[in-house]
């Protein structure tokens, strides 16, 4: 975690530049909310999603950013503060997490590691309500996904077509 | 005919058949397509239905509901009796000037019968949502339940050059997704077509009979029987001409007495019907004759019915006996619903519920391949190589 000198340092950039920044908070809201997804999926390992949130949603918010913006360097000064302000709250939430589990389950060892622990606080308690936790890997199917369908559907086509019982036009 | 998933490299293969359709001339192009357009199309025996819209959005564009039929002018047909002279007429405007020109029926039992009057029709509806040419035209088209590749090369055969990209599913699923109302999906009372039902779509050519269960149906969830609405016709022709011969009653006119007076159940007299024979009216009772061969359509699909049921996981059978929906051109016979509910009743299924689709009976396929079109992934499409 970042909390030495290069943390103060960041913070102190980002309120010294605040005032250079007309663009509205809304923008940058988006911003670091896509940078606390982003330091949550490396908090969980994640390193590859979090890096094509990173090079995808986050580098166009900047790309916008900094199109918007008089300074384009100043929009990364304020984004690296951005990113050691969200890395230092998803550590603490991780430690938090860490400490209230054991008391909530009332199970288990009362200092684990974050990787050790993540499920169960993913599951039950989410210290952090307003991320958007990743889908499951093997989602239940859902009514809705119909491209799902088709691809059980061109599965069955494929099957068939290998098939020479299959040739028939209608049964 | 081949075809290629976007994510395949495309393979040679040998051309399409050649066929006599000058309307094809250069439909097809190497240049980039200035747009998309998606289409979803129930190709039916007798009618045909095609939405369309952009790839975004719900929006619909095109809505058209017409007769499968081509009507080609015959030789000697003098000028200005065809609007604009036209050699080829569709759909309407075909059956508006029967006397004029040859009808083909490109459709027959669900499956192309005629590819160049086919590939006429499709062209003909690619200029009608696409008027300019240019843009990509994605198609996904309907298909009877549990049609074989050769049915499916068919399409793919008849679609090289006129539609860039196409996808065949079942018609009954396609019923299911278009009957679906999207806007009631997380309603706790809904009861979603997609999640668990059974659909009975009498066409035309086929009765489709379909499970969905929230999965896409095996070719055991489907069955298709080659007795709809044609051979209701052709059995009610064959009476007429039994007890009234000489009738001269055109194929096309027995249809329409069925249309208007079809109806399964006992024998509902008296049942009087205007006709004109020789030209002059009669009055014909037809309430046994209706009564006989429509109450054949029930007699071919009720075995087909239970035996869907009979293979429904049992966990999943009260709430699909809840959800046994008619649709198609089958779905407007008189009774239809009352009597195959009945009949689950009296052979003892726990409290089935068998439903008419409503009004737009002629657009739920359509819909259904118009909301697949819109939800299908870049590398679901098939790609036609010539």
């Amino acid at each position: 975690m970042n909390i030495g000198g290069e943390y103060w340092s960041s913070r102190l950039l980002l309120n010294r530049s605040a005032f250079n920044f007309p663009a509205p908070s809304a923008t940058w809201n988006d911003v670091a909310r896509v940078v606390r997804r982003v330091c949550v999926l490396r908090e969980r390992g994640e390193t590859e999603a979090a890096d094509n949130l990173r090079i995808g949603a986050l580098s166009n918010l900047i790309t916008s950013l900094k199109h918007a913006a008089e300074d384009p360097s100043v929009v990364e000064q304020r984004i690296e503060a951005i990113y050691v302000t969200e890395q230092e709250r998803v550590a603490n939430a991780s430690a938090l997490a860490e400490l209230l589990l054991p008391l909530l389950t009332d199970s288990g060892p009362l200092f684990g590691t974050f990787a050790e622990t993540k499920p169960q606080v993913a599951a039950m308690h989410s210290p952090l309500p307003a991320i958007a936790t990743p889908p499951p890997a093997k989602p239940v199917r859902r009514p809705g996904d119909i491209a799902d369908f088709l691809d059980d559907m061109i599965a069955q086509e494929r099957a068939d077509e290998t098939d020479p019982t299959s040739r028939r036009r209608a049964s | 005919m081949s075809l290629v998933s976007q994510d395949k490299p495309p393979v040679s293969t040998p051309g399409p058949s050649p066929v006599s359709n000058n309307a094809l001339a250069g439909a097809r192009t190497s240049a980039p397509k200035a747009k998309t357009v998606l289409v979803g199309f129930d190709l039916g025996t007798n009618k045909s239905c095609m939405l369309a819209g952009p790839v975004t959005g719900n929006d619909i564009t095109v809505s058209k509901v017409l007769p499968t039929v081509v009507g080609y002018v015959k030789d000697g047909i003098v000028d200005g009796i065809i609007a604009g002279n036209a050699q080829t007429l569709f759909g309407d405007d075909a059956v508006r000037n029967m006397l004029h020109v040859r009808m083909v029926a490109p459709v027959a039992e669900g499956v192309i019968a005629d590819p160049a009057a086919a590939r006429d029709f499709l062209q003909y509806l690619r200029t009608i949502v696409d008027p300019s040419g240019n843009a990509e035209i994605r198609a996904v088209i309907g298909m009877p339940a549990n049609a074989g590749t050769q049915a499916r090369d068919d399409i793919r055969r008849c679609a090289y050059g006129i539609l860039d990209r196409v996808l065949m599913i079942p018609e009954p699923f396609l019923s299911a997704l278009g009957y679906r109302d999207d806007a009631r999906v997380s309603q706790p009372n809904y009861l979603d077509p997609v999640v668990n039902s059974l659909f009975i779509d009498i066409g035309g050519g086929t009765s489709d009979l379909c499970l969905v269960q929230g999965y896409f149906p095996t070719s055991k969830d489907q069955i298709s029987i080659p007795f709809a609405g044609d051979a209701i016709d052709e059995l009610l022709h064959n009476e007429l001409d039994r007890v009234y011969p000489n009738n001269g009653l055109s194929r096309h006119k027995v249809r329409e007495i069925k249309e208007a007076h079809g109806y399964v159940g006992p024998s509902r007299k008296p049942l009087e019907v205007k006709v004109i024979m020789g030209g002059k009216a009669h009055t014909i009772e037809l309430g046994d004759t209706l009564a006989r061969a429509c109450n054949t359509l029930i007699d071919k699909i009720y075995p087909a019915l239970t035996t869907l049921i009979e293979r429904a996981p049992s966990d999943s059978v009260l709430t699909l006996l809840q959800n046994i929906i008619v649709t198609g051109g089958g779905s407007q016979i008189k009774g239809i619903d009352a009597v195959l509910q009945k009949k689950l009743t009296d052979d003892g299924f726990e409290s089935p519920k068998v439903k008419l689709a409503g009004q737009d009976y002629k657009r739920y396929v359509a819909m259904g391949a118009l909301k697949a079109a819109r939800s299908a992934r870049e590398n679901q499409w098939q790609v036609l190589l010539g």
